[in-house]
C-alpha cells in the first residue's frame, strides 16, 4: 500500500509539472489578473498542489518566452500589484494545449474502454 | 504597504543569494521573481496588518509558500525536496548583483566620480567659468549638479547588493539625475567634439563629456533598477522635465537679465527705458554687473550664453552704462561680482593687473591701495582775493605688487594747480610744467620703466587728475603735495569765501571716515563751519578740524571777512621785469532775471537731497517765468518735487537741451542744474555744447551738486564759460540767499578782475605773486581757447612761466635729473614755488610762538567760544 502511495505521489508531481503552466496561461485566458490574486486562485484549484512560491518563476519564465505580459498598476490597498494578460501567441498555446490534453485524455479513455 | 526590518531584508537577500542560480537556470528573470516574491510578502503582510515585516515573517512566508520548490526546479534537478537544496554552490564572482562587474565599474567611473571630478575642479578653480561661462554660478546649482553623481552611485549600490528596499525615492532621484545630466549635456555639446578630439589626441578633455557620461550612466541603470524593485520607475522624461524646470526657475531672474540688457540697449528710447525698469524690478544686479566686466568669455552664466548664441551680446561699455542707469552707481564704483570656488576673490582680479595704468581715467578701485594720510593746509588773503591751499597725500599700498595711485581733485572755482611734490627717499622734490603732451609723454615713459614720477594734468573745469606711480607694495606709500591757487569768491564787499578742494573720484580705498586733517590761516578773521577757531599771533586767525571725508565730499568752504576799503591791488609778473598785473573788483549792475529753467536729477542719490532741491526752488525769485524739468528716464516738466521718485542713474542732457531752449527764448535768463554726482555719459553732450557755441551769451547754467563725485557732463561743458558752479559750498544752496538778491536784481554782481598792465607799479596795494598766478591762469584760458597755434603756444609758455597746469599744460615729477633731461623738461626751483608752511629755519620760531599762542589761549578761551563770531550782514 505504502508502495502504491509512493508511486502515485510521484506520478502526481510528474503530472503537476506538465499541467501547471497550462493552469497559468488557462487561468489567463478571459482575464488578467495580478501575480498575488493569480497564485491564490491556482493555490485553491482542486488537486493541482502547487506551493504560491512556484508559480513566480513560472511566470517569469513565460514571460521571457513572450507567452505573457506583465504591467505594473499602484494599489490603494496594498503594495504595487504586477499584472499579467496572455500574449497572443500564448492564446494560441492554451489553445494547442487544450486541445492536445483534451485528445490525450480522449485517448486514455477510448484505451481504457477497448481493454474492458 | 509595511516596513521591512533589515534583519527580514537580510534574510529575503539570502534566500534569493541561494535561488539566484536556480532560477538563472530555470530560464526565469532572478530579478523579477525578486519582485514577486516581495510583493507576495507584502501582501501577505498587509493582509495580516503587520506594520514591519521582520525576518521572521519572511522565513515563515517564504517557507510557507515554498518559494522555488519543486515546481520550478528544472528538469535536470534532482528529485525530492527543492528547498532544502544547497543552491549556494552555483555562486561565482557577479552572482547575487543586479548588475555585472564591467557595467558597475563603468557607472562608478563616469557616473559618479567623474561628476565630482568635475564639479570639484570647476568649484574649486573655476575653470569653465573663467573661459566660457558659469555652470554653476549659485549654491542651487551646486545642490542639483551634486544629485548626478548620488543618485547614480545609489542605484549602483542599490544593483550591486541587490537591494530595492527604497526603489520608489530612488526611481524619482534617478530620474532627476538623468534629466540635471541631459541639461548639463545639451549646454555643453557644442564642445563635446572638442572634447572628443581633445581626448583622442592629447589624451585630456574628458571633464566637458561628464555630463553625458552621467546621463547614459543613469539611463543605462534604470531597466536593472526597474527589474530589482519590480516596480514602474519614475518616468526619465519627468525627471527631464522637473531638472529643466529647476535650471529654468533659478536662471529666471538672469533670463530676464538678459532681455532687460537687450532692451535697454535699444536705439528706441521707449524700448531702451522699458528695458531699464525691467531690470530695476526683476534683474539680477549680480549678473549685471558680471557683464559689465570684460574677459574672455562670450556669456558670463548658461542662459546668458544661451542668449550670446541667439543675438548678438551687448558690449560690456554699453552694459556699464545700463549698469548706472538701473542702479543710479557707476560699475566700478562696487565690488567686482564674486564667482564660485574657492578662488573666492573677485571676477576681475585687480591684484594682478590695473588695465587703466597710465591712462586718463580713474576706473576702478585697486584692492589694497588705500589713502593713509592726508593734510590740507590753507592761507588766504581775503583783502586780496587769493587762496592759496596745498593738499599733502600719503598714499599706502598693501598689495603684493607696485600699483599706481589715481585720483581726480575737485579744486576750488577757478582754481589752479600751482605746485606738485613728490617726495623720493625722504627728500621733496619739485615738478616740471611742460605741455600737456609732453609731461604726459616723460610720465609714461617713466611709468613703463616702473621708477617714481607723479603727474598732474587737468581733467575738466576746476579738476584735476593726479597720477602717482609706482606706490610700492607690501605696505609701501608714496607721499605727494599738490599746492591750488584759487581765487577768492566775493559774496560782498565785507565777506569771500573759497572751497576746499576734495575727492571727485579715486582708484584708492577711501574710507566714509577717512580723516582730513584741514588747516586754513589767514590775517583775515575766518569762519568755516565745523572747524575749530583760533587766534594766530600776528593777528590773524585759523580754522582747523579733522574731518571725516564725508564732511568734504558735501561741499565745504572757509569764509573770511575782508576790508572793503581794499579794491585795487597789485603784483609783479613772474620771471618777467616789465609787467605787473593788477587787480580790481568789478561791480556789475543788477539786472532782474527774466526767465528761469530748473532740471532737477532724477539719479537716486538725489534722494537724500531732496529738501536741499526744495530749498533751492523756494530760493527762485517771484515774478519769474519758470519751468521746472525732472530729467528721470523721460523729460517731464513737474511742479513740485513731492511726486518725484528718484531712481537709478539719469541722462541729465536732454532735460538740460530743452531747458536751454526755453530759457534761450528771453534774455538775462538762466539754467539751474540741481544734480548729484554724473559719473557716466549717458548722452552725447555735443547739441548741448553746440547751443552755447551759437550763443556764447545764452542763459546762464548754474551746476549745483550734491554730494561728491564726478561729472562728466560738466566737464564736457568745460570751454563754456556760462556755466557757474556755486561756491560757498559745494552744493552752493549756502549762496543762494545772494543769488537770491542778484536774481531780483535788488544786489550788484561784484567779481575779482585781473589784468596785465606794462609798468611794474601801479595803483593801489603790492600783493602776493598768487594775483600773477590767477592773472596767468585766466590768460592762459582764453590763449587756449584760440584757433590759432600761435596763442596756444603763448598759453603753454605762460602756463610753464608760472609753473601752473592748465589745459594745455601739465605737472610731472621725474625721479631723475636724467629722466627730466631726456624728456626736455626742467624742474622748477624750489624757492619759486608757492608755499604755505614756513621753511623749517622758522619753524623754530613757530614752535615758540605757538607755546606762547597756547598759553594765552588758556588765558582767554574762559571769555570767549571756540567757534567763529557771526559775520556781518552783508553791504
Amino acid at each position: 500500500m505504502r508502495d502504491q502511495q509512493d508511486y502515485f505521489d510521484n506520478w502526481i508531481v510528474q503530472v503537476r509539472k506538465g499541467v501547471l503552466e497550462f493552469y497559468i496561461l488557462a487561468a489567463l485566458y478571459t482575464q488578467e489578473r495580478y501575480g498575488y490574486d493569480l497564485v491564490k486562485t491556482l493555490v485553491d484549484q482542486p488537486g493541482l498542489g502547487v506551493s504560491e512560491g512556484t508559480v513566480y518563476p513560472l511566470l517569469s519564465r513565460l514571460r521571457v518566452q513572450k507567452l505573457v505580459t506583465s504591467r505594473l498598476e499602484e494599489s490603494t490597498e496594498g503594495p504595487v500589484r504586477k499584472y499579467y494578460a496572455l500574449t497572443a501567441r500564448g492564446k494560441q498555446i492554451v489553445d494547442v494545449m487544450d486541445e492536445h490534453l483534451t485528445a490525450l485524455i480522449q485517448g486514455s479513455r477510448k484505451l481504457r474502454q477497448r481493454g474492458e | 504597504m509595511s516596513k521591512w526590518t533589515d534583519s527580514a531584508e537580510q534574510a529575503f537577500q539570502e534566500h534569493l543569494s541561494r535561488t539566484r542560480a536556480r532560477l538563472e537556470a530555470s530560464g526565469a528573470d532572478p530579478d523579477e521573481v525578486a519582485g514577486d516574491l516581495r510583493r507576495h510578502i507584502d501582501e501577505e503582510a498587509t493582509a495580516a496588518k503587520l506594520p514591519v515585516v521582520a525576518r521572521q515573517d519572511v522565513e515563515r512566508i517564504l517557507g510557507r509558500i515554498g518559494a522555488l520548490a519543486a515546481g520550478d526546479a528544472p528538469a535536470a534537478a534532482p528529485a525530492g525536496n527543492p528547498s532544502t537544496l544547497d543552491l549556494t554552490k552555483g555562486r561565482k564572482s557577479g552572482v547575487g548583483r543586479s548588475i555585472s562587474t564591467a557595467g558597475l565599474c563603468f557607472g562608478i567611473v563616469f557616473g559618479v566620480l567623474l561628476p565630482l571630478a568635475t564639479l570639484a575642479v570647476e568649484y574649486f578653480t573655476g575653470m569653465c567659468n573663467s573661459t566660457l561661462f558659469d555652470p554653476i554660478p549659485t549654491p542651487f546649482h551646486i545642490v542639483l549638479v551634486l544629485c548626478v553623481p548620488v543618485a547614480n552611485g545609489m542605484v549602483l549600490m542599490a544593483l550591486s547588493r541587490s537591494r530595492t528596499a527604497i526603489p520608489r525615492t530612488l526611481g524619482v532621484l534617478s530620474a532627476l539625475a538623468a534629466g540635471i545630466a541631459f541639461y548639463y549635456s545639451i549646454i555643453f555639446l557644442p564642445f563635446t567634439p572638442f572634447a572628443v578630439i581633445g581626448i583622442l589626441a592629447f589624451g585630456m578633455g574628458l571633464l566637458p563629456l561628464s555630463p553625458l557620461l552621467s546621463f547614459i550612466v543613469a539611463l543605462a541603470t534604470r531597466p536593472a533598477l526597474c527589474r530589482l524593485g519590480g516596480i514602474r520607475l519614475f518616468p526619465v522624461w519627468l525627471g527631464i522635465a522637473i531638472a529643466f524646470a529647476l535650471v529654468v526657475a533659478l536662471d529666471t531672474p538672469k533670463l530676464a537679465t538678459q532681455i532687460g540688457i537687450h532692451m535697454a540697449a535699444s536705439r528706441d528710447q521707449a524700448t531702451s527705458n522699458a528695458g531699464v525698469r525691467m531690470l530695476r524690478k526683476v534683474g539680477s544686479l549680480d549678473t549685471l554687473l558680471r557683464q559689465c566686466y570684460v574677459g574672455n568669455r562670450f556669456a558670463s552664466d548658461v542662459v546668458g550664453a544661451v542668449c550670446s548664441l541667439c543675438a548678438n551680446p551687448v558690449p560690456p561699455e554699453q552694459v556699464r552704462d545700463i549698469y548706472y542707469r538701473v542702479t543710479g552707481t557707476p560699475y566700478n564704483a562696487v565690488k567686482p561680482p564674486k564667482i564660485t570656488g574657492l578662488r573666492g576673490g573677485a571676477m576681475v582680479n585687480d591684484n594682478e593687473f590695473d588695465f587703466d595704468r597710465g591712462g586718463d581715467a580713474v576706473a576702478s578701485r585697486i584692492r589694497g591701495l588705500a589713502l593713509s594720510d592726508s593734510r590740507i593746509d590753507g592761507k588766504l588773503d581775503a583783502d586780496q582775493g587769493w587762496c592759496y591751499t596745498e593738499w599733502t597725500l600719503v598714499i599706502r599700498n598693501d598689495a603684493r605688487q607696485q600699483h599706481e595711485a589715481r585720483a581726480e581733485l575737485v579744486l576750488p572755482a577757478g582754481g589752479v594747480v600751482s605746485r606738485l611734490t613728490l617726495w623720493i627717499n625722504g627728500e621733496e622734490r619739485e615738478a616740471a610744467f611742460g605741455s600737456r603732451e609732453q609731461v604726459k609723454t616723460a610720465y609714461t615713459q617713466v611709468v613703463e620703466r616702473r621708477r617714481d614720477p607723479v603727474l598732474v594734468t587737468t581733467c575738466g573745469k576746476d579738476r584735476v587728475l593726479l597720477q602717482c606711480f609706482p606706490v610700492p607694495p607690501n605696505g609701501g606709500t608714496m607721499k605727494v603735495r599738490v599746492g591750488i591757487t584759487a581765487p577768492l569768491l566775493l559774496v560782498s564787499r565785507h565777506e569771500a569765501v573759497c572751497d576746499v578742494p576734495r575727492f571727485a573720484q579715486c582708484n584708492f580705498d577711501l574710507s566714509f571716515y577717512n580723516l582730513h586733517s584741514i588747516w586754513f590761516e589767514s590775517k583775515n578773521e575766518l569762519f568755516a563751519p565745523g572747524m575749530i577757531y583760533e587766534d594766530v599771533k600776528d593777528g590773524g586767525t585759523a580754522v582747523r578740524n579733522l574731518l571725516p571725508n564725508f564732511v568734504l565730499d558735501n561741499g565745504m568752504s572757509v569764509h573770511a571777512r575782508r576790508n572793503p576799503e581794499v579794491t585795487t591791488v597789485w603784483t609783479r609778473g613772474l620771471r618777467a621785469t616789465n609787467e605787473a598785473i593788477c587787480q580790481a573788483i568789478e561791480e556789475h549792475a543788477a539786472t532782474k532775471l527774466q526767465r528761469v529753467a530748473v532740471v532737477i536729477d532724477g539719479s537716486s542719490r538725489m534722494n537724500s537731497h531732496r529738501d536741499a532741491a526744495a530749498h533751492v526752488l523756494n530760493a527762485l525769485p517771484e515774478g519769474v517765468e519758470r519751468a521746472i524739468l525732472f530729467a528721470g528716464d523721460r523729460c517731464n516738466e513737474v511742479s513740485d518735487l513731492t511726486s518725484l521718485r528718484f531712481v537709478g542713474g539719469c541722462d541729465n542732457v536732454p532735460a538740460l537741451e530743452r531747458a536751454w531752449d526755453f530759457a534761450a527764448a528771453q534774455s538775462n535768463s538762466a539754467i539751474i542744474w540741481l544734480h548729484a554726482t554724473q559719473p557716466i555719459e549717458l548722452g552725447a553732450t555735443g547739441t548741448l555744447e553746440q547751443r552755447w557755441f551759437r550763443r556764447p551769451d545764452g542763459p546762464v547754467l548754474y551746476d549745483i551738486q550734491f554730494g561728491g563725485g564726478p561729472n562728466v557732463v560738466a566737464a564736457k561743458l568745460d570751454q563754456v564759460t556760462a556755466v557757474v558752479r556755486l561756491a560757498g559750498t559745494t552744493n552752493g544752496t549756502d549762496r543762494l540767499a545772494q543769488l537770491k538778491d542778484e536774481w531780483r536784481g535788488a544786489a550788484p554782481h561784484l567779481e575779482f578782475k585781473r589784468w596785465r598792465a606794462d609798468n611794474a607799479v601801479t595803483n593801489g596795494t603790492e600783493a602776493d605773486a598768487h594775483i600773477a598766478r590767477l592773472w596767468a591762469h585766466d590768460h592762459a584760458m582764453e590763449l587756449g581757447a584760440s584757433r590759432k597755434k600761435a596763442k596756444r603756444d603763448q598759453a603753454v609758455e605762460l602756463s610753464q612761466r608760472y609753473q601752473l597746469v592748465t589745459p594745455m599744460s601739465g605737472a610731472v615729477v621725474l625721479e631723475t635729473a636724467e629722466q627730466f633731461k631726456a624728456a626736455g623738461l626742467e624742474p622748477v626751483d624750489a624757492e619759486t614755488t608757492p608755499q604755505v608752511v614756513p621753511e623749517p629755519c622758522a619753524t623754530g620760531m613757530i614752535i615758540i610762538a605757538a607755546g606762547l599762542l597756547l598759553a594765552r589761549r588758556k588765558h582767554t578761551e574762559k571769555s570767549r567760544p571756540e567757534v567763529a563770531p557771526t559775520f556781518p550782514a552783508r553791504a
